[in-house]
């Protein structure tokens, strides 16, 4: 059989798509053992392109769906949540009380401020206890005077007794001598003057 | 092509979904604390302010601070019409806001020969820091006003 291009010339191929017989010339292979005539091997370059895009705007598209999937529901609310869940420690770690005005008391300069920072805890004891006046003042800590362990012994520097008359009587316990000492009870601060040998 | 759509959620997700949930409600407990205690120092912060320009006001007009040689209590649970709280707001012309978290001890006496007036400042039961690291805190002023603040 002769090529239909050459008649001269032997065909060796016969086209995939029209079927005409082809010699070594005009045959074209564009993949590997499929043999097609110049006409057909263009048309399905052509075509093989148009599938191609097709191919990848359906990639895309999948993809775009898989993306979706993956960003769904349990992803939002794991972010969220991981977001909400740092600010909140921001917010313990950074944004707890302000650092506080003043000193700590020096508790032998300051025996007067002491004295009355525990006559106010003696009253509110007395208040949320059911009107009830502590029977030491070790009873006010720590509800009421939460106190350093190591300052607990400060306590000592006051004189505190329950008296059935006018409920409670405070006052320092080793106060200079010649000085005023400060004597409170619920009925009033009083004052005393300590002698020289003391109260 | 069909694509089949995730239906419900997986063993997995949804424990991961209960621990995020424990999380945030175990640390809503101490975000509450942190925030009452930054509510007690911007509450401390105004009312000693407003207390001590009104003692000072005070004592200009009657020589004296008030309660003088005496002391009175405002603990957070009075209701507005208590009459510690009437008093104060008479004597010192000033508000005493209504849902406040704070106890307030006024106090003058006589310190050493100095005429001092004291403020004692507790939050409710001392179960929360006023300012960081303190539950006790006293503010004392001299007529000159003179402030000094103490805590312990």
């Amino acid at each position: 059989m002769k090529c239909k291009n050459h008649p001269n010339r032997d065909a060796t191929h016969f086209c995939a798509s029209c079927g005409i017989p082809l010699c070594d010339d005009c045959v074209e292979e564009p993949n590997p053992g499929q043999f097609f005539c110049f006409q057909c091997a263009m048309l399905q370059a052509v075509s093989g392109a148009g599938t191609s895009l097709r191919s990848k705007r359906e990639k895309a598209s999948e993809k775009e769906l898989e993306k979706k999937k993956e960003w769904g529901p349990f992803k939002y609310f794991v972010v969220v949540s991981s977001v909400l869940i740092a600010v909140l420690w921001g917010v313990i770690i950074f944004g707890g009380p302000e650092k506080a005005p003043g000193n700590k008391i020096d508790f032998a300069k300051q025996e007067r401020v002491f004295l009355f920072m525990v006559n106010s805890s003696i009253k509110r004891h007395y208040f949320y206890e059911g009107n009830k006046y502590p029977e030491r003042l070790d009873d006010l800590i720590p509800k009421y005077m939460p106190m350093r362990k190591e300052d607990i012994p400060q306590l000592n520097r006051l004189s505190y007794e329950m008296n059935p008359k006018t409920g409670y009587r405070l006052s320092l316990a080793n106060p200079e001598p010649g000085t005023m000492n400060i004597i409170i009870s619920p009925e009033g601060i009083k004052y005393e003057l300590t002698s020289q040998e003391g109260l | 092509m069909k694509i089949k759509r995730q239906e419900g959620f997986t063993m997995v997700e949804l424990l991961v979904v209960v621990g995020i949930t424990g999380i945030l409600m175990a640390t809503a407990v101490p975000v509450y604390r942190t925030w009452q205690g930054r509510a007690y120092g911007s509450e401390a912060a105004i009312m000693i302010k407003q207390i001590l320009d009104a003692e000072i006001l005070y004592y200009l007009e009657h020589d004296k601070f008030y309660p003088d040689q005496s002391d009175i209590l405002i603990l957070h649970k009075y209701d507005p019409d208590h009459a510690n709280v009437k008093d104060i707001e008479e004597k010192l012309n000033i508000i005493v806001p209504t849902g406040h978290f704070l106890d307030y001890t006024f106090s003058s006496y006589d310190d050493e020969g100095v005429y001092t007036f004291q403020l004692s400042i507790n939050s409710i039961n001392n179960q929360f820091e006023i300012f960081k690291d303190v539950t006790n805190i006293a503010y004392k002023m001299d007529k000159d006003g003179n402030i000094s603040t103490f805590t312990f």
